[in-house]
């Protein structure tokens, strides 16, 4: 495995999760992920994104098949990175649009007790249909900020 | 600005870092790497200004390819904008650098990361387009 197994349980938290690709011009397209699933026996994540945020995305993906999530806990601002090749997307099932209703409630309760409005992070954010898009992560980075941040923890040649 | 249809003074309150900021680089090996930042300080109509606090893959792929696409979040309204960047210069001291300095320690403190929230330059960054996320 790739992912280290303690990750199993953080990436079940409501943390703040980004996926990005690049063109072959390599311009980059971060896009906010309204929840992920993770199968650790093969490295697989599952991420969820509204369609109204992935036209560049899905053009870029045709072009250069490579991934990269980060997951950002964020009371601790503990987050990893994890990046691999593209696997397959589809449209969300109706459980899954379940999960990250669900999914987006947790991650905007936290903002609220921050002091910002988490019914206003919801409505920006949260927009029906959504798509599925999965990875296989082939390497892990660890993005807490300290000295030595990005430091690489998990490669599918180790 | 090329490309533009919002202007840089219009997003002002999505660049005060009370939102933080997602950038996404690309090496030259077409690999992509999403983050977190601190800030992005209005420098003038046309640049910005990013935090940059440690030596990360961020920093080593915008000086090999220097285009950074970051999204900022209106504290207020929670629009959503994306800003299409491109690398010019670090500045390891004068105003700007003070500046976000002095910011970027407010900021720790009140996240009580005084320890790891230390800015070591201030990235300028030409804006190349801002569009509605």
């Amino acid at each position: 495995m790739v992912v280290p197994s303690r990750h199993v349980d953080f990436l079940k938290q409501p943390l703040s999760f980004w996926l990005a690709t690049t063109n072959l011009a390599n311009v980059p397209e971060p896009v906010k992920c309204t929840g992920i699933k993770f199968d650790p026996s093969t490295d697989t994540f599952t991420c969820f994104v509204p369609v109204k945020f992935t036209k560049k995305a899905f053009g870029d993906l045709k072009e250069n098949p490579l991934l990269a999530l980060i997951g950002v806990e964020l009371h601790t601002y503990e987050g990893y990175q994890y990046k691999g090749p593209y696997i397959s997307q589809r449209d969300c099932t109706a459980e899954e649009v379940d999960l990250q209703s669900k999914y987006m409630k947790d991650f905007t309760d936290i903002l609220d007790s921050f002091g910002y409005s988490g019914s206003g992070f919801f409505n920006a954010y949260f927009h029906a249909p959504f798509v599925a898009i999965s990875f296989r992560a082939e390497q892990v980075f660890d993005q807490s900020p300290k000295n030595g941040t990005g430091g690489e923890i998990g490669t599918k040649n180790s | 600005m090329n490309g533009t249809s919002v202007k840089l003074e219009e997003i002002m309150p999505a660049l005060q870092g009370v939102i933080p900021t997602i950038v996404a680089t690309s090496s030259l090996d077409h690999t992509p790497n999403v983050t977190y930042i601190s800030q992005v300080y209005y420098v003038d109509e046309s640049h910005v200004a990013l935090s940059y606090q440690f030596f990360n893959k961020t920093i080593r792929n915008v000086r090999e390819n220097p285009i950074l696409v970051a999204i900022v979040t209106c504290p207020v309204h929670y629009d959503i904008y994306k800003l299409v960047l491109k690398y010019q210069e670090s500045q390891t001291s004068g105003e700007i650098f003070d500046n976000m300095s002095m910011q970027l320690d407010a900021l720790a403190i009140v996240q009580k990361k005084e320890a790891i929230f230390k800015l070591k330059a201030a990235d300028i960054y030409e804006v190349i387009s801002i569009e509605p996320a």
